[in-house]
């Protein structure tokens, strides 16, 4: 027993390992909340555009200016891509042709960009995979203040956003502009796309804002809780997922990269809380086949 | 997008039996971890010492185990496998808790390791630094132009600071060079002793035979390519490793398939054209690959200037070092490897091997 | 002494974009008062409603709420027909009219007991306090319209626009909104509410508005529905009226 869980606490101790644990702390909690948000208005795949169309930004932050220019790049982007986005989606949620569109040429403006420094093929991939283990002090600040700021701006509209969530044409007639809760939400999703992009990578991104969301609805339909447990389970597969890649770095001798290890442990939870859902629901479901308790053939009396 | 599309399922009641995604996800988490896994680092040494060693590159590592012998308590362990990109390297857990625990940090320099800053602070490594490059000229940009830079990086070099490596763009190869690999021994050496005083004995008498070897592998590389004439003494290969090599040994570079120092890059038609253009004027009569380089755009190149191409086994080791069964799984053997293969191309039988060096 | 006037519509026009939906409106409401829509699908009556809220573009006339030009926040409800809602969303029935109060809390204030003795009273007053816990997207399509106006009731509005309310409810959920319209009107609340359903009008409707992309006539309901007015209205010669149902040839019953 102590060598399962020795690890999940060992591991930590070591300054790096902690670093990124704090990072995907932070992560989990923000890309819980908002994850759950995405989920109930259905805009995984908008999401999924704006992670794609943050990388530009990304992209030519970094090029600029290293590693500093990064984060600066990729909120400009990110805020850039948040307003378009919303002014796209204003009429209806259908414009996915239009959302893709934009959203892949702006990819593909990303990978020009870096495609044009020499050694472009190993800073692409930093940027796609991410980086957990090497992530320095300030680099921490920087992802911690952009969580924050983003939980911020989902924690003061969380009731509204519910809301405009269920019934958008109630929202609209009770007063509020369901337009710029719209713009709020997704710069929020934005942030988020940028913190985890620097740790998990670009490219797994949308696993981390929408698998911790759907597991909460496959465990309850108690409306405020699902942010919590989103939160919580976003963070115990970061802890798990760190931890595993540990052990098997420094154990078994294989080298994963941390990102994608924190994103399978994610989908595994899923399945796993899939499975015991569909277990539960059939526990509940009474058999066919199985006569009512109590009930006996009737004796004939002749 | 397949992620997207299963999980958007909302009430389990919805979910029939999720046939895609148990697929989906073991093809994927498959396809990542083949890509991405890798063996982890190997210390050469067993338990805990008293002195812990960590070198980053394949050669450097050879290098420094050279030294260190079998003395007792030292560890090398080394960062970057055979086979692995030097330029872009992601330190593992396994990686970073052994630089964060050694003593003594051997590196190439000439801005070999980019990722090396990062890996330092992350792992909170504070012992030495060696840094192999010093006193050695360094050649900027393409090989044959070795004396533009190269005097005032020189003069710079010695005033700056240990850990002040500013080559960006130079060419980092510096030890396909025997004569450069001679210096880096005696600068490891020296460096190594002074971190440990009970070892440098040992140290510096293992140095004094791995020189010795050293001098042997330069004088057959010498007595062989001078043999041939100049003119003669033409070389294509995958990338820019080798300027060092070709300025030392008196051989005409033609050119390369990747136009960079960079294994990853990519050539553009333009710069596949001038090439295949340069090989047939020169009348060079192969274009070799390397070992740890997809030989695709060298067979390209081969194919269109109708000679011959050296790959698989018979690339050359420029970037790496073999594993550990090859024939290039130290330093020594891989020069070796390389030179034989190189004068075969130009129709010549090298001489034997110095018993020393076999 | 006369109720309050809470609405009142003076020669009033809406448009969407440029083209005219509805023209010549006048009639006005007073507290504790219930006013019946009538007319055809197209006819208007929800760009009236929509209207009164400003939420469609006017274009003559007046509209005064409360006594004023603007309504000030949370003294209109409106209760539109049913939306597409999400029949999954993991909302139970109270949180949905919790809701109704947010408008009130502002941005940051959460719930207190005002707000869930509001929720508690708005539930009573449509009857269906017994199934607050329950998941929305579970109730009935009756319940969960009758749902909605406890939201816009929980508010606390002087004055509730319901937008075809009775639509496909069964005998049970009618007559529980006739009860909930009664209680309103007993607590002071201004009620105009659009319907096909004449029986109901008259249950509960002191006066009728009759409309067809233009007023048609507007008064006391025994005076205003007669079959000329009717067939006015609808556009149907050989109309039949008895005394419960409006029977018009392509529209059944309610």
């Amino acid at each position: 027993m102590a060598e399962f869980f020795g690890p999940l606490v060992s591991a930590f101790a070591l300054p790096f390992m902690a670093r990124a644990l704090v990072v995907l702390l932070a992560l989990s909690l923000v890309a819980g909340i908002v994850g759950v948000l995405v989920n109930l208005r259905s805009l995984e795949f908008i999401s999924d555009g704006l992670t794609h169309s943050v990388f530009p930004g990304i992209a030519i932050g970094f090029v600029w200016g290293g590693r500093e220019g990064l984060f600066v790049g990729a909120m400009v982007a990110a805020i850039l891509a948040a307003i378009v986005l919303t002014l796209i989606t204003r009429r209806a949620v259908s414009g996915d042709a239009a959302i893709a569109i934009v959203f892949t040429a702006m990819f593909s403006i990303g990978i020009l960009v870096v495609s044009r420094q020499t050694n472009y093929a190993g800073q692409l991939e930093q940027l796609l995979f991410g980086r957990l283990l090497t992530v320095t002090t300030a680099e921490v600040a920087q992802t911690l203040t952009i969580c924050a700021i983003a939980l911020l701006l989902v924690g003061l509209t969380l009731k509204q956003q519910v809301f405009r969530a269920f019934d958008r044409t109630a929202l609209a007639a009770a007063g509020y502009r369901p337009l710029l809760l719209d713009l709020v939400l997704n710069i929020a999703i934005a942030l988020v796309v940028v913190a985890a992009s620097s740790a998990v990578g670009n490219l797994l991104v949308l696993a981390v804002l929408i698998v911790p969301g759907a597991v909460a609805r496959l465990i309850t339909v108690r409306l405020w809780l699902l942010f919590p447990l989103a939160a919580v389970f976003a963070a115990l597969c970061a802890w798990v997922g760190l931890a595993v890649g540990y052990e098997a770095s420094v154990t078994a001798g294989i080298d994963l990269p941390s990102g994608a290890t924190v994103v399978l442990v994610l989908v595994a939870g899923y399945l796993l809380v899939l499975v015991g859902r569909l277990a539960v629901d059939r526990m509940r479901r009474p058999a066919s086949a199985v006569p009512a308790a109590g009930a006996q053939p009737e004796t004939v009396a002749t | 997008m397949v992620l997207t599309i299963i999980i958007n399922r909302r009430s389990v009641s919805k979910v029939k039996t999720p046939r895609l995604l148990l697929p989906a996800l073991a093809a994927s988490a498959a396809l990542v971890l083949a890509g991405c896994s890798t063996p982890a680092t190997s210390a050469s040494e067993g338990s805990d010492g008293d002195l812990k060693v960590v070198a980053t590159t394949t050669q450097i590592a050879d290098l420094t185990r050279n030294i260190v012998g079998d003395a007792a308590g030292v560890t090398v362990t080394q960062l970057i496998q055979p086979n692995q990109s030097a330029h872009s390297y992601d330190p593992s857990v396994a990686d970073l808790t052994a630089l964060g625990e050694a003593d003594v940090l051997v590196i190439n320099g000439v801005g070999l390791e980019e990722w090396l800053d990062d890996a330092i602070e992350a792992s909170g490594f504070d012992g030495v630094t060696i840094d192999s490059d010093e006193g050695i000229t360094i050649l900027d940009g393409e090989a044959g132009h070795e004396d533009e830079a190269a005097h005032e990086d020189e003069a710079a070099h010695d005033d700056e600071a240990a850990e002040e490596h500013d080559h960006a763009g130079g060419n980092p190869h510096i030890w396909t060079d025997v004569a450069n690999t001679e210096k880096m021994v005696a600068t490891i050496a020296d460096g190594l002793a002074g971190a440990s005083a009970t070892h440098a004995t040992d140290f510096e008498a293992n140095e004094t035979a791995y020189a010795g070897q050293l001098a042997e592998l330069d004088a057959w590389i010498r007595e062989n390519v001078d043999a041939v004439p100049a003119d003669e003494r033409l070389l294509v290969s995958n990338h820019d490793a080798f300027g060092y090599f070709t300025a030392a040994y008196g051989i005409t570079y033609v050119g390369s398939v990747i136009p960079s120092f960079d294994d990853n890059a990519e050539p553009s038609a333009a710069e596949i054209d001038a090439l295949v253009a340069a090989v047939k004027a020169t009348g060079v009569k192969a274009v070799f690959s390397e070992a740890s380089i997809n030989p695709k755009a060298a067979d390209t190149i081969a194919a269109e200037a109708g000679v011959a191409v050296y790959s698989g086994d018979d690339a050359l080791y420029g970037d790496s070092l073999g594993p550990a069964d090859s024939d290039g799984a130290t330093y020594i053997a891989s020069q070796l490897h390389n030179v034989s293969l190189i004068l075969e191309s130009w129709g010549v039988t090298p001489s034997a091997v110095p018993a020393d060096l076999q | 002494m006369p109720a309050a006037l809470a609405l009142r519509v003076a020669g009033a026009s809406f448009a969407y974009a440029q083209t005219p939906a509805l023209t010549g409106i006048d009639f006005d409401l007073h507290a504790g008062e219930a006013v019946a829509l009538i007319g055809p699908n197209g006819s208007g009556k929800s760009t009236l409603l929509k209207g009164i809220l400003g939420l469609i573009h006017r274009t003559a006339g007046t509209v005064e709420v409360l006594g004023h030009a603007t309504a000030p926040a949370g003294t209109v409800g409106y209760v539109p027909q049913t939306d597409e809602l999400d029949p999954e969303f993991p909302v139970s029935l109270e949180q949905v009219v919790m809701m109704g109060r947010y408008r009130a809390l502002g941005w940051l204030r959460l719930p207190g007991k005002k707000d869930r003795q509001a929720v508690a009273a708005a539930l009573d007053t449509v009857g269906l306090s017994n199934l607050a816990k329950t998941r929305f997207g579970e109730l009935s399509g009756g319940q969960q319209q009758r749902g909605l106006l406890a939201r816009a009731v929980a508010a606390g509005p002087r004055l509730l626009l319901l937008d075809e309310p009775f639509n496909g409810l069964d005998q049970s959920n009618r007559d529980a909104l006739v009860g909930t319209v009664e209680r309103l009107k007993a607590d002071g609340v201004a009620v105009l509410v659009s319907t096909h359903d004449l029986e109901l009008a008259r249950a509960v409707c002191e006066r009728v508005l009759l409309l067809n992309g233009s007023q048609v006539a507007f008064g006391a309901r025994e005076s205003v529905l007669t079959l000329e007015n009717v067939q006015r209205t609808f556009h149907e010669v050989g109309v039949e009226m008895d005394q419960h149902t409006l029977v018009i040839p392509g529209h059944e019953g309610h």
